[in-house]
């Protein structure tokens, strides 16, 4: 066989073999100790305020703006703008990101909140006319200041891996303990106080190897909220 | 260089990266097709093709994802100028020896990139699996690249 023709049978195989990969995926995607996450993540949810029987990533439109309309936040520090979230395939493959159908036109723009049925989802790095782009939670480079659910602050970063992020920075003594709820602490002035950013699934020594589990519909399709900060004057 | 089956060859490290990043996700990006095949052009070719494949690819990861053009061109930059380093002192044509040169430029490449992202440096911990599973993959894909290297002229391999 010529040289050439050896090297069209070497292109033709690498497509088949990445065929096979990408087919096989799912099977690899949903993995034993990937249910254990999601179980142990669920569980610790429901103990929070913002559980609801319906699937996260099934949830409507108007059934997360209802849920977050009573919290404190809404309509007093941030305006909600709703959103549809598609995960992104992002090229570098440490980066995680996700692309909504709002941009400029209502007013969004980079460094506001996401957040979804589960908490927190991301933050806005680009924003267009009809589109923005989000940096999800698991992100190396998404970092926001975290509480324990004993009021011990910290300071959170995305990564690694996908769909997990650990406590880079301890603010103050903080004792993590597996199935631990951590939520936003509220400054930086990007995401409001004790919105549900994560589990503890497993506590290790140096601190910031714990690993928090995020929430699972980061990567799906879902209806996601928007968090325009109020100027005094009203919306900006 | 034949454009066209560069192009090519690069959607398909892309799209194999897509594939298995289930099982790639360890390796933080050091078992990146694309930059394995970075590294891999890096060995043999001319720096002006390589400079136009390195801002190719930093072009494509700023336009379609979230990285910053200083996030994307500087591990690829650190990769290419590590490997020319570095074949100074192995041999770039031995199938075996030149894993010397590629896994330490990988290495480079993604303790560069972690640090811009998220200002940590790599533990051991994070970076022996990711050692390992980048030798598997360099090892499959280097001699595909081999075969392939035909259809870009350019590749000076006398293999």
């Amino acid at each position: 066989m010529k040289r050439i023709e050896r090297a069209y049978w070497a292109i033709g195989c690498w497509l088949v073999l990445a065929l096979i990969g990408y087919g096989l995926q799912p099977l690899v995607s949903s993995s034993g100790s990937d249910q254990v996450r999601i179980r142990l993540l669920e569980q610790a949810l429901q103990r929070t305020q913002l559980t609801s029987d319906s699937q996260d990533a099934l949830i409507e439109r108007q059934d997360l703006i209802d849920r977050y309309l009573s919290s404190d936040f809404a309509g007093t520090l941030y305006q909600l703008v709703p959103a549809r979230l598609t995960p992104l395939f992002d090229p570098n493959p440490r980066r995680s990101s996700a692309r909504i159908d709002r941009g400029s036109e209502v007013e969004i723009s980079p460094g506001m909140g996401v957040i979804g049925a589960s908490g927190v989802i991301g933050k806005v790095v680009r924003s267009e006319e009809g589109w923005s782009t989000i940096q999800l939670a698991d992100d190396p480079a998404f970092v926001i200041p975290f509480l324990d659910e004993d009021g011990g602050a910290g300071i959170f970063a995305g990564g690694p891996p996908q769909g997990q992020g650990h406590p880079r920075l301890r603010m103050e003594y903080i004792e993590l303990t597996v199935g631990e709820v951590i939520r936003t602490h509220g400054g930086g002035a990007v995401f409001p106080e004790g919105l549900v950013i994560g589990v503890v699934a497993q506590v290790k020594i140096p601190h910031r190897e714990s690993q928090i589990l995020l929430s699972q519909g980061l990567k799906q399709v879902q209806e996601v909220l928007v968090l325009v900060p109020l100027t005094r004057g009203g919306s900006q | 260089m034949r454009l066209s089956w560069v192009i090519l060859i690069m959607i398909l490290a892309t799209f194999t990266g897509v594939a298995f990043k289930p099982l790639l996700q360890p390796a933080l990006g050091m078992a990146d097709p694309l930059l394995i095949f970075v590294c891999w052009m890096a060995l043999v070719d001319r720096w002006p093709r390589l400079l136009l494949i390195v801002v190719a690819v930093a072009a494509h990861r700023c336009l379609v994802g979230i990285t910053s053009p200083v996030d994307a061109m500087l591990p690829l930059l650190c990769t290419v100028i590590a490997v020319r380093v570095l074949k100074t002192v192995f041999d770039p044509y031995h199938p075996y020896r030149r894993l010397q040169i590629i896994l330490p430029s990988l290495l480079i490449a993604i303790s560069v990139q972690e640090s811009l992202l998220s200002g940590v440096f790599p533990t051991f911990h994070m970076l022996f699996p990711a050692i390992i599973l980048s030798a598997v993959v360099v090892a499959i894909l280097l001699p595909v690249l081999d075969v392939v290297r035909p259809l870009l002229k350019s590749a000076r391999y006398p293999l």
